[in-house]
């Protein structure tokens, strides 16, 4: 059987399996590429996973609420702001100093997460993560961007085959056709390319595990009482995994970017973590730039 | 799950796991066994016991329940100690850990001064490193006594407080009734055990006395307490009638306790 001599929604339906089955092959390949013994990790510092979650900017944005939640920043609407009598201390993990010192002066919460001296800290977050195998290095990119690549040629080129015929039979109805091949690409383009490496997502489903608990006490968890465990929540499970009663203005702290943080599954793709700034960590693991959400670090230059 | 252990815990991970009781679910062995693997790193040879009490060491541990270890030390160094923060705040966060710190010379005086607290690690516990420091052990039925009445008027003055100051149902006064639902169920097991009853396990423990105290009254708040426990949500009526209940109750066990025999 020709799949080309096909009817409209009969190639349609084809074209929409045959675009399952090679993003399922995609999955299969790039895990078992990456793939390998989860590594060990200590416990000691939420924010590393927060990292290998949805990289630079969840750890800032995992910051941001913790001294929120402890008090040190003040939030006002959207704009954050330090408190008067608190300065970054050296025994502060270096995430919260960073944070601490950018909102000297306020700013809006969702502006800092691309903000080019909101960087250095997560950098060594990015070396640990890229020595462990979580997050791709330039290798790992060049073979998902080649896979990628494979992958997206064929199911372009079956799309244009089948509008050639169509059009050459004098058929014009290919609009579904476009929509589809559209659609498959942003999801290809997800999966391949996206996302912590096989071991990352290992390690992350690992941790999810141990604190599942957690997850269970939302609930019980009070603002302003239990910063450590606000800390490990909202670095393993994301901003969105924060009760709403008792956290009612996280929303509105990130209003660009809250609806696209990942709870509890998935590849944790981030936006912005992957912008170039010129500088050592210019491309943010665990998760690159995110589909359209523009990081944004332009003209930063340092 | 193995994962995520640290490098401490890789290692010794088989010398507490063979320790721990089978019951406990498989995140909170492996919080455990990290959680030791880094205490022992931290702490050196100044550790000398680590014990499991409570609802871990006796299989009936839920989600929402504190985790409850002792460490035993030979001395207690504040810069061994700071070593464990971030360890021991990881725990916390994951399971509830809570770890009582206890310098070994310390134990008669913290049996006395706590006797409700240890007359229940004396029933329930589980040694996971070392020797069991409580082997002969005993508590003065006084003391037991004196710490009881302390326990109920404490939690008494508590429930006033919260029933106050917080609107039922609220999720600031679920959480505090929650709270205080482990004081009054270790309160029940202390009374019947000091009535010479046998020690039954906290939460069957309240239900019997509430039934003695009178038969039936509470028997619908405690199932009430026990969902609140279990899910973390109760309307706001119920939280009322619950709170309410939890009032009366301990009123009526604090008045039991004071018809004790020191």
């Amino acid at each position: 059987m020709n799949p080309f001599d096909l009817h409209g929604p009969e190639f349609l339906f084809f074209y929409f399996v045959l675009s399952g089955v090679v993003i399922l092959a995609v999955i299969w390949i790039r895990d078992w590429m990456e793939s390998g013994p989860t590594p060990q990790v200590d416990l000691d510092d939420p924010y590393f996973f927060a990292y290998v979650r949805g990289g630079m900017t969840e750890v800032y944005r995992a910051a941001i609420i913790v001294l929120i939640d402890r008090g040190w920043l003040i939030a006002t609407g959207d704009i954050v702001s330090r408190r008067d009598d608190i300065e970054p201390k050296p025994e502060q993990p270096a995430v919260e100093q960073e944070v601490l010192a950018y909102f000297n002066a306020p700013h809006a919460a969702y502006e800092a997460l691309q903000h080019c001296d909101l960087r250095a800290a997560a950098s060594a977050y990015e070396l640990h993560a890229l020595e462990l195998d979580l997050i791709p290095d330039e290798r790992c990119k060049r073979l998902r961007t080649f896979l990628f690549g494979i992958a997206a040629c064929g199911l372009v080129g079956m799309s244009l085959v089948k509008i050639a015929v169509a059009l050459s039979r004098g058929r014009t109805n290919i609009l579904f056709l476009i929509v589809l091949t559209v659609i498959a690409q942003i999801v290809l383009w997800q999966i391949a390319l996206l996302g912590p490496t096989a071991k990352g997502k290992a390690l992350l489903r690992d941790i999810r595990t141990l604190f599942s608990d957690l997850k269970s006490r939302r609930p019980f968890l009070r603002p302003g009482a239990g910063t450590k465990e606000i800390a490990w929540l909202v670095s393993v499970f994301g901003v969105l995994s924060l009760p709403d009663g008792a956290f009612p203005d996280v929303k509105a702290l990130f209003p660009k970017s809250s609806s696209q943080i990942n709870i509890g599954g998935g590849s944790g793709v981030s936006c912005g973590a992957a912008t170039s700034c010129g500088s050592a960590s210019s491309c943010g693991g665990g998760g690159g730039c995110g589909g359209g959400c523009g990081g944004g670090c332009g003209g930063c230059g340092s | 799950m193995t994962a995520t252990t640290s490098n401490a815990a890789a290692g010794s991970a088989s010398n507490f796991s063979a320790n721990l009781p089978a019951h406990l679910p498989a995140n909170v062995r492996q919080i455990l066994v990290d959680f030791l693997a880094n205490a022992q790193r931290a702490f050196g040879e100044d550790l000398l016991s680590a014990v499991l009490f409570g609802s871990a060491a006796d299989g009936a541990l839920r989600k929402s329940s504190d985790v409850n270890l002792i460490l035993i030390l030979k001395r207690y160094e504040p810069t061994q100690a700071q070593q464990l923060r971030s360890h021991l705040a990881a725990a916390e966060a994951a399971i509830l850990l809570r770890v009582m710190f206890l310098v070994q010379d310390e134990i008669p005086a913290a049996c006395e001064a706590f006797a409700q607290k240890f007359s229940d690690i004396l029933r329930r516990r589980a040694v996971l490193l070392g020797p069991d420091p409580f082997v002969g052990v005993s508590i003065p039925r006084a003391a037991q006594v004196r710490r009881l009445r302390q326990v109920l008027l404490n939690l008494l003055l508590r429930l006033r407080e919260i029933y106050a100051a917080h609107e039922s149902g609220s999720r600031l006064s679920l959480s505090m009734l929650a709270d205080s639902s482990g004081a009054l169920r270790s309160s029940a097991v202390l009374l019947l055990v000091l009535e010479g009853r046998d020690a039954v396990k906290p939460k069957q423990a309240l239900i019997q006395l509430a039934e003695l105290l009178a038969p039936g009254k509470f028997s619908g708040a405690l199932a009430k307490l026990s969902q609140l426990r279990e899910t973390a949500a109760l309307s706001s009526a119920d939280a009322h009638d619950v709170m309410i209940a939890m009032i009366e109750l301990a009123t009526a066990m604090r008045a039991r306790a004071a018809g004790l025999q020191e």
